[in-house]
C-alpha cells in the first residue's frame, strides 16, 4: 500500500533488562520536549512489497549497520558523513520492536548493502532519502530545524518510482526481492530525520532535553528514548471507499438497466398494443403480409359452412359471362364504399357450384346420395373437402390455398401478439412507404405502358426501369431485390412467379377446360398471347384507366394479368391514400391466385 | 392427412405417366416410396441444352401438397438457376414456402422448370457468376452451357 503519511514521534520505552515485561512499556513524548514531524504528502511509494494491507506500518527509525565488506563497496563512491557515526543502529534499541529503517539513497552499491543489511533485520519498512548536492548538512538541518511540524512545507516530493534515479541496474526486480515495503521522502527530511536519529541515539544524559525530560518524570534514568515512525498506509480508509465506490456504481448500473428494461417492455407493450388494435380495426392482414403464418383455430373453422356437395343449382356454363359480369359490377359497388370483399354477403354460394374440384386432393366432388363430399365453403366462396382443408387451416395456413385470401374474420387477432409481429410489420410499412416514394417519383407513362403491355418479359423490364433507371429516384438494393424477387411482403413481380403463374394457368387448362374462363369475362386468350389487362377489359373499361374504378377492377383482371400489372394499378391508391396498404395486398393476391388458378365453372 | 397426400400423389404420377409433359420421363425412384420421383428431362431444343439427358430428383415432403415439394439436378448442368454444388438444387419462386400453394401440381412445376432451360432467369440467381455471364457475354455463356451439356448430359 502506498504511504500517505508519516509521522515521527519520540517515544520514551523502559528497559526490559530493567522492568517487568507485561506491562505496557512506552509512552509518547510531549512535543514541547521532543522531535515530532508530520508529513502529510511528499512521499513516493517505491515498492510496497509486504505491507500490511489495511494497517499502518510503525517502528522504530534506525540505520542499518554494515558490515565491513558492505562498508567498503559502499564508501568507495561517496564518504560517510551522511550518516552520522552516532546514528541510532540496532545495537541502540531494545529487542523485539519493530524497526524502519532511514537511509540515505547514495548509489548503487550502498543502496544494495543497506537493503541486504535490513532485510536481515526483519524490518516493517524502509524509508529512502536522496541526499541534498550540498554536503551543508547544518544549514539544511537548522533551517528545517526552525520550521519542525512544519507539516512537509519547502519540501520536495522525491522523483517518481518509474524515475531512472531508483534504477539498480536489476530492471527493478530489487523491488520485489526484499520483503518489505520501501518509501521515499525529501532529501531534505531525510537529511533532519538523520540527524535527529543522531541525536536519540544515546542514554538519558545524551538525547535532547534530557535533563527535562527526567524532570518532568516522563523518562527514568534507564529508559530509552528512540523515534519511532509511523507510516500511515491509507489501506484500512481506502479499500472501503473503493468498495462503496465500486458498489455505487453498479447500484447505478442496476437502475439504469432496470429502467431501460423498464422502458423498453412499456414501449413493446404500448407498440403490441397498437398492432393488436389496427389488425382488430382490419388495417393490417398479418399473415397476408407475411409477418406471421396464421392457422384457423378450431372454434373459428367450426364456424365456416359444411354441406354435402350439391351440384343442382349450379348455374350453365353459357350464363357464367353475364352473371359474372353482374357479379363483377356488384363487386365494384362494395369494392367503391371500401367494404372489403370477405365482409360481402355471402353471394358468392352461386360460385361455389362452379367448382367441382377439391383442389387438395385433386378429386372430383361427388354429390352421389350414400356419400356426397362434405365441403367445407371458405369465405371467400372456395370449397374443399373438409378433410382436406381442415388441416391445412388448422396447421398451415389461414390463407386460402387457392386464392390467398385470409379465411379468418376481419379484424382477428391472434392470441399472442410477439413482439417480433411487431417489428416486422414495421419493417413492412417502412419497405412499402420508401416504394410508395419510388413509385410517387415515377413517370406515369412507363407504368402505364408496362401495364398496357402486359408482356411478362417486357413487363419485368418496365418495371424494373420504373423503379431503378427511368427515375432519378436511388433505390435500395434491398428494395429492388424485393422488387424483383416478387416477394410477398411488397407485393410486386418477379420472372419467376410470373412464369409459374403461366405455367400453373396453362395446366389447369390443360386438365381443367372448364377453367378457361372464371369470373372475368376477358378472352382467354389474353394471357397466352401476352395482351394487357387493358386490353382484356370489357369495352366499358378504358385501357387507360387507372383511377379508383381501375383499382377495384384488376382485382377481376388480374386473373389474367398477375401481380406486375396489377401492380402499377393498385398502387395508385397507395400513393395519395393513407392506408389502403389491406386492399392492395387483396388485389395483389387474388390477381395471383386467379392467375394460376381460375375459379373453374 | 398421410392418406390423403398418398392418394393425390398417385393421383398425379398416374397422370404425369400417361400423359407425359413434353421431352420428359417420370417414374419412381424405389416402387416402394412414392416421395421421390426420379424424372428424365431432355433439354429442350431451343435452349443451349437440347441433345442433353438431364436427370432429376423431386421429393415431395410428408404434407405434400401443404408444403412444396423439392427439385434437384442430378445431372451437373450450366445454368443460373441451377446450384453447381454437387446437390443441384433449384431456385423457382413457386417452390419456395411462402409462394407455394396446394393447387400446384407437380406437372407444374416440371413444366416451370423446363421453362427455366429455355430462359434462364439471371436476376434471381443462385450461381451469380453464371448469371453474370448470361446477362454480359451470351457467346461465352452458350458456348460453356453446350460443352457442359455434351460432357456430363449426353449418353447417360
Amino acid at each position: 500500500m502506498s504511504a500517505e503519511s508519516i509521522e515521527l514521534v519520540t517515544l520514551a520505552i523502559q528497559n526490559p533488562e530493567f522492568f517487568d515485561t507485561s506491562q505496557d512499556r512506552w509512552t509518547e513524548l510531549p512535543a514541547n520536549v521532543s522531535f515530532q514531524y508530520d508529513l502529510e504528502d511528499s512521499i513516493r511509494t517505491l515498492s510496497t512489497t509486504g505491507a500490511p494491507s489495511n494497517d499502518d506500518i510503525s517502528g522504530l527509525l534506525y540505520v542499518p549497520t554494515l558490515n565491513t565488506q558492505q562498508q567498503v563497496a559502499c564508501l568507495q563512491a561517496s564518504n560517510s558523513s551522511w550518516i552520522p557515526h552516532n546514528a541510532t543502529h540496532r545495537a541502540d534499541l531494545p529487542v523485539n520492536y519493530e524497526l524502519i529503517a532511514l537511509v540515505p539513497w547514495l548509489n548503487k552499491n550502498c543502496t544494495l548493502a543497506f537493503l541486504e543489511a535490513a532485510s536481515a533485520d526483519l524490518l516493517a519498512a524502509m524509508l529512502f532519502y536522496i541526499p541534498p548536492p550540498s554536503s551543508n548538512v547544518s544549514s539544511i538541518a537548522s533551517t528545517l530545524n526552525s520550521s519542525r511540524d512544519g507539516g512537509g512545507n519547502g519540501t520536495e516530493t522525491p522523483p517518481l518510482d518509474s524515475d531512472p534515479v531508483w534504477d539498480l541496474g536489476d530492471g527493478g526486480s530489487w523491488k520485489s526481492k526484499y520483503n518489505f515495503p520501501v518509501y521515499a521522502v525529501p532529501s531534505s527530511l531525510g537529511v533532519l530525520w538523520m540527524q535527529q536519529l543522531a541525536a536519540y541515539s544515546g542514554n538519558m544524559t545524551q538525547v535532547p532535553e534530557g535533563k527535562e525530560l527526567g524532570d518532568l518524570g516522563l523518562v527514568g534514568p534507564t529508559d530509552y528514548v528512540r523515534l519511532m515512525a509511523d507510516i500511515s498506509t491509507g489501506g484500512g480508509s481506502h479499500i472501503p471507499s473503493l468498495w462503496v465506490f465500486l458498489l455505487i456504481v453498479l447500484a447505478l448500473l442496476i437502475v439504469i438497466i432496470a429502467f431501460t428494461s423498464g422502458l423498453m417492455h412499456f414501449v413493446a407493450r404500448q407498440r403490441r398494443s397498437i398492432l393488436r388494435r389496427r389488425i382488430a380495426n382490419g388495417e393490417i392482414d398479418l399473415e397476408a403480409l407475411g409477418i406471421k403464418r396464421l392457422m384457423v383455430p378450431r372454434e373459428v373453422l367450426d364456424e365456416m359452412p359444411l354441406y354435402p356437395y350439391n351440384i343442382a343449382q349450379a348455374s350453365a356454363p353459357a350464363t357464367l359471362a353475364t352473371h359474372n359480369r353482374s357479379n363483377s359490377e356488384a363487386a365494384k359497388t362494395t369494392a367503391n364504399i371500401s367494404v372489403s370483399v370477405l365482409s360481402a354477403p355471402r353471394a358468392s354460394r352461386q360460385q361455389t357450384e362452379l367448382q367441382t374440384t377439391c383442389a387438395i386432393c385433386l378429386d372430383d366432388f361427388t354429390e352421389s346420395q350414400p356419400s356426397p363430399s362434405m365441403v367445407r365453403e371458405l369465405p371467400c366462396g372456395h370449397i374443399f373437402h373438409a378433410e382436406c382443408v381442415d388441416p391445412f387451416l388448422t396447421t398451415h395456413s389461414s390463407l386460402c390455398p387457392l386464392c390467398k385470401k385470409s379465411s379468418l374474420p376481419v379484424g382477428y387477432v391472434p392470441k399472442t401478439i410477439t413482439n417480433t409481429m411487431v417489428r416486422r410489420e414495421r419493417q413492412v410499412r417502412r419497405l412499402r412507404g420508401r416504394g410508395i416514394r419510388v413509385r410517387n417519383g415515377g413517370s406515369e407513362d412507363i407504368v402505364r405502358a408496362s401495364v398496357l403491355n402486359g408482356h411478362g418479359r417486357e413487363e419485368r423490364s418496365l418495371v424494373e426501369r420504373v423503379v431503378d433507371g427511368g427515375l432519378h429516384v436511388p433505390v435500395p438494393p434491398r428494395i429492388r431485390t424485393a422488387l424483383s424477387n416478387g416477394r410477398r411482403v411488397f407485393s410486386a413481380p418477379a420472372g419467376t412467379t410470373q412464369r409459374t403463374a403461366v405455367g400453373g394457368a396453362r395446366e389447369m387448362q390443360e386438365i381443367h377446360p372448364t377453367a378457361a374462363t372464371a369470373e372475368s369475362p376477358a378472352p382467354v386468350t389474353g394471357e397466352t398471347t401476352g395482351v394487357g389487362p387493358a386490353a382484356v377489359a370489357p369495352p366499358s373499361q378504358p385501357p387507360t384507366t387507372t383511377t379508383e374504378e381501375a383499382d377495384i377492377e384488376p382485382t377481376e383482371q388480374d386473373v389474367r394479368e398477375g401481380p406486375s400489372a396489377a401492380r402499377p394499378l393498385t398502387l395508385e391508391p397507395v400513393a395519395s391514400g393513407a392506408e389502403p396498404s389491406r386492399r392492395v395486398e387483396k388485389t395483389w393476391w387474388k390477381g395471383v391466385a386467379g392467375r394460376i388458378f381460375p375459379r373453374s365453372g | 392427412m398421410q392418406a390423403g397426400s398418398g392418394k393425390r400423389i398417385t393421383k398425379e404420377l398416374g397422370e404425369i405417366q400417361s400423359d407425359p409433359p413434353e421431352g420428359m420421363k417420370v417414374t419412381l425412384k424405389d416402387d416402394s416410396d412414392l416421395h421421390t420421383w426420379q424424372i428424365v428431362m431432355d433439354g429442350p431444343e431451343q435452349s443451349v441444352y437440347a441433345g442433353g439427358h438431364f436427370k432429376l430428383i423431386l421429393v415431395l415432403p410428408k404434407d405434400y401438397p401443404f408444403k412444396p415439394p423439392v427439385v434437384n439436378f442430378q445431372t451437373k448442368i450450366y445454368h443460373p438457376n441451377i446450384s453447381n454444388d454437387g446437390k443441384g438444387s433449384m431456385c423457382l419462386g413457386m417452390l419456395r414456402t411462402d409462394e407455394w400453394k396446394p393447387p400446384n401440381k407437380i406437372v407444374a412445376v416440371l413444366n416451370m422448370t423446363r421453362n427455366l432451360l429455355i430462359e434462364p432467369n439471371p436476376d434471381d440467381a443462385v450461381e451469380s457468376s453464371i448469371a453474370e455471364v448470361y446477362k454480359n457475354d451470351y457467346k461465352s455463356f452458350e458456348k460453356t452451357a453446350k460443352e457442359w451439356t455434351k460432357k456430363y448430359a449426353v449418353g447417360k
